[in-house]
């Protein structure tokens, strides 16, 4: 069936400022000595065979986490949970 | 449609047990006498007996805890006492809902070794107040990071439609036991799809409530900032009648919202009464000729004759999994560093990953969860409910690595809940329909307004009752 479209405009954050530098796709070999050092500073007890799969799950969470890295938000943004006393 | 004709008749049904009836219908049989409590309870342990070994739903049997409920019930109608709106109906839990006596295992090897729960979980005990008995835990993917419902600890629950097909996770046994007719209804608890990935698999209604709307307390968490917990039954009205009894306010959880109780069943009958429906564009706009067909089926039995964007969804998708991959490491790492071994290896290399993250882009991703949640909410003012595919695909054999979408080759493990995720993460509620293929089933969500259930319930009643929506009963191939 065809359906009209709905268009939208979409505003960003008011007073956004765009990401100075935005985390970008790291390289496998980087995402390897991040894990290492992750490993390590957590005094995680991790065994050598299980290590490349760590690397490939930190990629995966680099790559979504650059999304939200490149996405101009207000200096004044409130994360979502808030705190109140 | 018709599935593929049976090769193995174990897990058909006969007219006489209670197998295929409603919650509805059993309570409605116990109310005017047609049926004792216990025979109702002993029929679902037969069944679970018979069945369960196929499809590997349950984990645990609550049956002295179960017989004595019913008796208790079963005495006090005979004594003239006032019949509860659940009277009767069994029911059972994924097993990361605290059970008096049992160990909380949240699908994991780990909490085996915890001592047993003191106290039911609240929704329990909100049901059992309306008459439901509970006859068991439910097999769940370890510690809900999961959308398949494999487990290597108890073994993969099996989808009741083909036994060699996923029912989709975490809420696995929730989804098969349901599906495949051992009780009329069970709860599952949905952070990132939890319920409505394997409702879409396995052909179920499926309700995630709005956030903070029914009380987690007393349920072994996974993203505090995402879990959800809710029903999952074979018609709209059971939803309804199972979420009105457990609504309520719960200081137990300091999620749950301050709210009274609001019934949907009395009004669930009022149609679609010039709700204006539309469809998900963009991002939600899926390839794959399952969730196609049914979109478009739901979409012209609504006369929903307009797309709508849900603005930056693959962005709130990544800021889903990031928050989630952090604070379900935050909670795991004690066990991480004094019992990786004992971790299930796919989620435990991502549970360490998590750990890793810096906390900067996690806050990010909850500033950025804020700008998401006011730009959805104001679609809001131009419909009252929005149509998205549950599951890219219907579901996938157990043990499959990738799935195609499109002219993408996706990994499976991680991309189930591509279609859920972006509305959970801002905590709107949805409820999932089964429509009806060959051979296999899958869902459409409906999505709406916070704390407007109603609407959702509403309209997948509507749908049931025009017949575009329903739960099949499985006719199992042994392959």
């Amino acid at each position: 069936m065809s359906r009209k479209p709905l268009i939208r405009k979409m505003k960003s954050a008011r007073r956004a400022r765009p990401p100075a530098r935005p985390v970008r796709n790291r390289k496998p070999d980087d995402m390897s000595a991040l894990a290492a050092a992750g490993i390590k500073a957590l005094a995680l007890p991790v065994e050598p065979s299980w290590h490349a799969a760590i690397a490939f799950n930190l990629q995966l969470l680099f790559k979504h986490a650059a999304l939200i890295d490149a996405f101009a938000l207000a200096d004044e943004s409130e994360p979502a949970p808030v705190f109140r006393a | 449609m018709k599935a593929s004709p049976p090769r193995c008749s174990v897990l058909e049904t006969t007219a006489f047990d209670f197998a295929w009836m409603t919650a509805g219908e059993i309570a409605a049989a116990f109310a005017s006498g047609r049926a004792k409590a216990a025979s109702i309870v002993e029929s679902a342990f037969a069944r679970i007996r018979a069945r369960d070994p196929l499809i590997n739903s349950f984990t645990a049997l609550t049956e002295e805890r179960a017989r004595l409920r019913a008796q208790a019930l079963d005495d006090a109608k005979a004594r003239g006492k006032g019949v509860p709106p659940l009277a009767g109906v069994p029911f059972a839990v994924k097993n990361l809902f605290d059970i008096t006596g049992l160990p909380t295992v949240a699908g994991s090897k780990i909490n085996r070794d915890f001592p047993p729960a003191a106290r039911d979980a609240t929704l329990i005990e909100r049901l059992e107040a309306a008459g439901a008995i509970l006859v068991g835990a439910l097999n769940m993917g370890e510690y809900a990071y999961d959308f398949t419902g494999e487990n290597v600890h108890d073994g993969p629950a099996r989808n009741p439609h083909d036994l060699a097909r996923m029912t989709g996770g975490s809420s696995s046994g929730s989804a098969a036991a349901v599906a495949g007719g051992l009780v009329p209804f069970a709860l599952g608890s949905d952070t990132n799809g939890s319920i409505r990935v394997p409702s879409s698999l396995c052909g179920l209604f499926g309700l995630k409530p709005t956030y903070g709307r029914l009380s987690r307390a007393r349920t072994f968490p996974f993203s505090a900032s995402f879990d959800h917990v809710g029903p999952m039954a074979r018609s709209a009205r059971d939803l309804a009648i199972v979420y009105d009894a457990m609504q309520g306010y719960d200081p137990d959880d300091p999620v749950c919202a301050e709210r009274g109780i609001e019934p949907v069943t009395p009004i669930l009958d009022r149609g679609l009464d010039g709700l204006r429906v539309a469809v998900a564009g963009g991002y939600f706009k899926c390839r794959a000729a399952e969730p196609v067909y049914a979109i478009d089926r739901i979409a012209a039995a609504l006369g929903a004759n307009r797309d709508i964007e849900i603005p930056e969804a693959e962005r709130a998708r990544s800021a889903a999994y990031i928050i989630t991959a952090s604070e379900a490491a935050s909670l795991h790492l004690p066990r991480l560093r004094t019992r990786a071994k004992d971790f299930d290896p796919a989620t435990r290399d991502r549970l360490i990953a998590g750990a890793m993250l810096p906390a900067s882009l996690v806050t990010k991703a909850q500033k950025f969860r804020r700008w998401y949640q006011r730009e959805v909410l104001k679609l809001f003012a131009e419909v009252d409910a929005v149509l998205a595919p549950a599951s890219p695909c219907p579901a996938p054999l157990i043990g499959q690595q990738t799935f195609k979408l499109g002219d993408s080759e996706l990994p499976v493990r991680a991309n189930l809940g591509i279609y859920t995720q972006p509305i959970s993460f801002i905590g709107l509620p949805v409820v999932v329909v089964p429509v009806p293929q060959s051979p296999l089933p899958i869902g459409v969500q409906i999505i709406a307004a916070p704390w407007r259930e109603d609407v959702a319930l509403r309209i997948a009643h509507a749908l049931e009752r025009q017949g575009v929506a329903a739960a099949q009963q499985p006719t199992v191939r042994e392959d």
